[in-house]
């Protein structure tokens, strides 16, 4: 258990993600949170993605979110009347990154792969649904 | 967490228009009161463009992270009539200027609060102020302006309401838009954070953020999923959904309160329409029933809206105010453009749901040539009802210079357009010109 996060990412990782299976991504997700929860505050978003299902959203999300060092904490995918329907649950760190940003990034890359990503804090799905 | 539950926050935010109107924040300009005018407006320059400086962006982030639109940062300040009546100048309009150069310092959508109180009569300030109005609103921008004549506590202020329907004709006079910009209230409360009649009351904290959401598209969807079932099940759907729109605006509250350093005020509830497709109270109305609204049945329909409404929210968020229920503004909201096209909703049936809904006669374009006298007397209606009523109502009518029934104006934004609608002929000139007070109902007398 003793991977570089970074080495993981670029390499290992994606090598997983043309399966686009759930178990091993969430396997690969696990082991990446215990790397690079390494003190930085921050922030648990939930990350939604409903399209057109075709080759390469999965990967094309993961890899971004991997770049921007955006940790993936749990992952569900499924068809839902006919739609592509993926959640993520990520950790984006509070510094040194711009989260308007990485939301606008990946409203663009919703874009190019036919489908509307949005990402925003968990807390506001935790205060619409939970008491 | 259920992706289904997931989903539908994202459907509301995406497809149905749930939004947060605004993030208002509450200024008191008690300690910028001067008897050298210029003194004080500095003051109140210092103050805004300090307290408020951070607003606009925190609004901003608060948008990015939550992935929810902010549409307005507002402003409320303590009534000028009462900050400016120390200086004994002749007319206000150097804090009327000076209110609008803050607001656009900080980055605002508009500055409330150029206000009189005038329920029971008039201090030195108010009536300097209202002389002031219609210059005022025609030549600043972001400045909104609110006129308190009635409450139930101490009835109607018939001489304000005589001088109110003047000041609305001679402020069209010198620009349609002016009275977009100035509500004439009943029972007007301290803490809404809605323009144009937001102003920060006397009792208020000196710095206080309030919400304001919205959310029209959402309840009409919801309602879409219990079509042919009882009332009680319908307003138990709005209950729900209001719950959910509210829990939305406590959150933003929270940390837009946080982030500024500034104590959280109120959530108000109300469905604010906006002019976009699938944003209207009107369809809310015809989802229930109704083949357009305006037709009998409407009342019924609004007042449980408006109580659903209001029952939802309010165990959703830590403190209510504001307004809370369901604006019906005719320009605002296309459901009721199209109503009043088609000869299915005029200003007597508004009148008779401002009974039941959140505020009053909101938005109502009338012909230019409308006596003073007569838009006097609408406003001492919507007053009446009101302080019957314990509620509070208003009036923000629009006469249009030149402009005859049904001639389409166009106000843009969220102000949307509006048919200028018929009103009633009849002169109630001798009424109005007696002045006077209304006195207060028995019920207020309650100690």
């Amino acid at each position: 258990m003793n991977f570089d996060a970074d080495n993981l990412i670029e390499r290992d990782f994606l090598n997983y993600l043309p399966n686009e299976s759930g178990l091993e991504l969430k396997f690969i997700c696990d082991i990446l949170y215990l790397h690079l929860d390494n003190g930085v505050e921050i922030m648990k978003a939930i990350l939604t993605t409903v399209g057109q299902d075709q080759v390469g959203i999965i990967a094309g999300v993961s890899n971004y979110l991997a770049k921007q060092k955006i940790n993936i904490l749990d992952v569900s995918q499924t068809i839902m009347n006919g739609y592509f329907t993926m959640m993520m649950m990520v950790e984006v760190p509070t510094e040194g990154l711009d989260f308007t940003a990485v939301a606008t990034d990946l409203k663009d890359l919703g874009s190019k792969l036919g489908v509307e990503i949005n990402i925003r804090n968990a807390d506001l799905y935790q205060a619409m649904h939970q008491l | 967490m259920e992706t289904e539950k997931i989903l539908e926050t994202v459907r509301m935010i995406s497809d149905e228009n749930l939004d947060i109107r605004t993030i208002t924040m509450g200024i008191s300009l008690l300690d910028c009161i001067d008897s050298d005018s210029t003194k004080a407006c500095q003051k109140i320059y210092d103050k805004i463009t300090t307290k408020a400086k951070d607003l606009v962006r925190v609004g901003q982030e608060i948008e990015a992270e939550y992935g929810i639109p902010i549409i307005n940062k507002r402003i409320s300040v303590t009534p000028i009539s009462l900050i400016a009546a120390a200086s004994r100048d002749q007319d206000y309009f150097k804090y009327g200027q000076v209110l609008d150069q803050a607001a656009k310092a900080v980055g605002v959508n508009f500055i409330g609060g150029f206000s009189a109180l005038v329920q029971k009569g008039y201090q030195t300030g108010d009536e300097t102020l209202i002389k002031s109005l219609p210059q005022v609103l025609a030549e600043t921008e972001l400045v909104c302006a609110s006129v308190n004549v009635g409450s139930t506590r101490s009835g109607i202020n018939m001489d304000a309401v005589k001088q109110m329907g003047q000041v609305v004709v001679e402020a069209s006079k010198k620009d349609v838009m002016t009275n977009a910009k100035m509500v004439i209230f009943c029972n007007a409360v301290e803490d809404n954070p809605f323009m144009a009649g937001a102003f920060h009351g006397v009792g208020e904290r000196d710095v206080v953020i309030n919400v304001g959401v919205s959310g029209p598209g959402v309840v009409k969807k919801a309602l879409e999923k219990v079509k042919g079932q009882p009332m009680d099940v319908v307003a138990k759907t709005i209950k729900e959904t209001a719950f959910k729109v509210t829990r939305m605006g406590q959150l933003v509250g929270t940390v837009a309160s946080k982030r500024l350093g500034v104590l959280f005020g109120i959530v108000d509830l109300s469905l604010a329409p906006t002019p976009a497709v699938g944003d209207s109270v009107a369809q809310v109305l015809e989802e229930i029933g109704l083949e357009q609204v305006g037709t009998h049945g409407t009342t019924a329909a609004l007042a449980m809206l408006n109580d659903a409404v209001k029952k939802g929210g309010i165990m959703a968020c830590s403190q209510v105010g504001g307004l809370s229920g369901a604006f019906i503004p005719v320009s605002e909201d296309a459901g009721m453009i199209d109503a009043v096209n088609a000869g299915r909703l005029n200003i007597e049936k508004l009148e008779a749901m401002t009974a039941v809904c959140s505020v009053g006669l909101d938005m109502i374009a009338v012909p230019g040539d409308t006596p003073a006298e007569t838009i006097s007397a609408m406003i001492a209606d919507e007053a009446a009802i009101g302080m019957i009523n314990n509620k509070t109502t208003a009036v923000r009518v629009i006469p249009v210079p030149g402009a005859k029934v049904g001639d389409m104006v166009e106000f843009g934004g969220l102000l949307g357009h509006a048919p200028v609608m018929a009103v009633n002929d009849a002169s109630a000139s001798a009424m109005i010109n007696r002045g006077g007070l209304i006195p207060a109902p028995i019920h207020s007398f309650k100690n």
